[in-house]
């Protein structure tokens, strides 16, 4: 696996959750308004994360010709992470470029970190088929 | 001939091949972000009155701006294009072409031109005189189903070039429209459910007005972008192009003769021309299907300036 893919799908997905859910810094509900909990921003932040999730898969098999499934199984699982931890850290950051930025760097490394032990549970596999 | 021994085919080396830090993701990202901060101000300044407008509108120039990111992305490609080739040095190197393959592809050419990348690319069965080309510093070697050694020859897209600046211009154009007709959607959809600050689904209501206000900000300058790539497209397609129609026309067998830029592909490691400057067809083998390098040894003598040092 390359982590190239990896760290990409982090960056966009990481940017979008965090413009994303950024955007919506300060608002809050109700009457005496009350600040949204942590599980309503990382529920915001994964719905996010699965609209991006679907155009990046899109653009995977179609354009780049990248074999879907293990596209798709790929972003499922960064999309899943990035969502629900970025979420509620974008709805802190008062800037939405700002989100974007921090959101996109911490979505590469949670995309790396994610690929790191994908690769090295799949190449211990093989070491042990190998003895 | 050379004294050296035959390469052997596949992995060469147990480290991984060091990649240099991807730098165009982050470069196309920070663009994209200093563009929504260009919206959001823009936004705060025309929708100053109305409580969600600046939000809409900055989540349509988000979407907007992540399609100019990711043409952005692509026109950065070390290709030739904006940026160089990575440099290694010329070279010329003969053999008997294995195979060739089109890479050009309608969907990609019709639905992403910016994404448009080498028109193919031909497998040379080289003689042993240049088995160093294909070793030296490589990770990987590419070889026939009977173990010679063949160094892969990149055909650079006539229209590519064209398509991505093409692109680039489009996109920016379809971001501004974008951005506004984003708003526009966001705000029309925003007052049709009406999401009621009292309730508790108030964020996530809100969050799918930003949703549809950024992909259709996306989609109208993914329409920008692809009607500048097919324009830029229909421009470079002008003029000649003799290796690309030199490289139409070879098959199996073929006996050429190539020059080009060396380098080493930075996914797989094995060493390639990058891109192919010069094709000379000197002939047509007889042997095959299959070729050796002994074929390709028996071929009479080729045409480059300097013969190459032997590794011994």
């Amino acid at each position: 696996m390359n982590a190239k893919i990896c760290i990409n799908l982090g960056l966009v997905i990481g940017g979008a959750v965090g413009v994303m859910v950024g955007l919506l810094h300060g608002l809050q509900c109700c009457t005496p308004p009350q600040p949204p909990t942590w599980g309503q921003l990382a529920l915001d932040g994964l719905l996010v994360a699965l609209v991006v999730v679907f155009f990046c898969v899109a653009f995977a098999t179609w354009i780049v010709h990248l074999p879907s499934a293990p596209i798709l199984g790929l972003s499922l699982l960064i999309g899943l992470l990035v969502g629900v931890l970025l979420g509620p850290i974008a709805y802190q950051i008062p800037y939405p470029w700002l989100a974007l930025l921090i959101c996109s760097l911490l979505g590469a490394l949670i995309a790396w970190i994610v690929c790191r032990f994908l690769c090295g549970r799949s190449r211990n596999l093989k070491l042990q088929e190998g003895r | 001939m050379s004294t050296s021994a035959p390469p052997i085919c596949g992995a060469q080396q147990p480290t991984t091949i060091p990649g240099s830090f991807d730098w165009p993701p982050f470069a196309a990202i920070g663009t994209a972000a200093t563009l929504v901060g260009l919206g959001y101000k823009l936004g705060t300044t025309l929708f100053a009155s109305s409580v969600n407008g600046p939000i809409v509108f900055t989540a349509g120039a988000a979407g907007a701006a992540a399609v100019f990111g990711l043409v952005l992305y692509y026109a950065l490609q070390p290709d030739g294009c904006i940026r160089s080739t990575p440099k290694s040095e010329p070279i010329c190197l003969s053999g008997i072409v294995q195979a060739t393959q089109d890479l050009s592809s309608t969907a990609v050419a019709i639905l992403a031109p910016f994404a448009m990348g080498p028109s193919g690319f031909f497998d040379m069965v080289v003689k042993s005189i240049y088995w160093h080309y294909v070793t030296q510093n490589s990770y990987w070697i590419y070889c026939n189903e009977i173990g010679a050694s063949m160094l892969r020859c990149l055909i650079k897209s006539k229209t590519a070039c064209g398509a991505k600046i093409g692109s680039l211009v489009g996109a920016a154009l379809g971001a501004v429209a974008g951005a506004i007709l984003g708003y526009l959607a966001g705000a029309a959809l925003g007052a049709a459910i009406g999401c009621a600050a009292s309730g508790p689904f108030y964020l996530l209501c809100l969050l799918l007005v930003l949703i549809v206000a950024a992909i259709v900000g996306a989609a109208v300058a993914y329409a920008g972008a692809v009607a500048g790539g097919l324009v830029g497209e229909a421009i470079a397609s002008a003029g000649s192009d003799p290796v690309g129609d030199s490289w139409k026309g070879l098959d199996a067998g073929a006996i050429v003769t190539a020059k080009g830029n060396w380098a080493t592909d930075p996914d797989i490691g094995n060493n390639e021309l990058f891109y192919t400057t010069s094709i000379n067809r000197t002939g047509q083998s007889s042997d095959g299907p299959i070729f050796t390098t002994a074929n390709a040894d028996a071929t009479a003598p080729d045409d480059c300036p300097i013969a190459p040092p032997v590794i011994g």
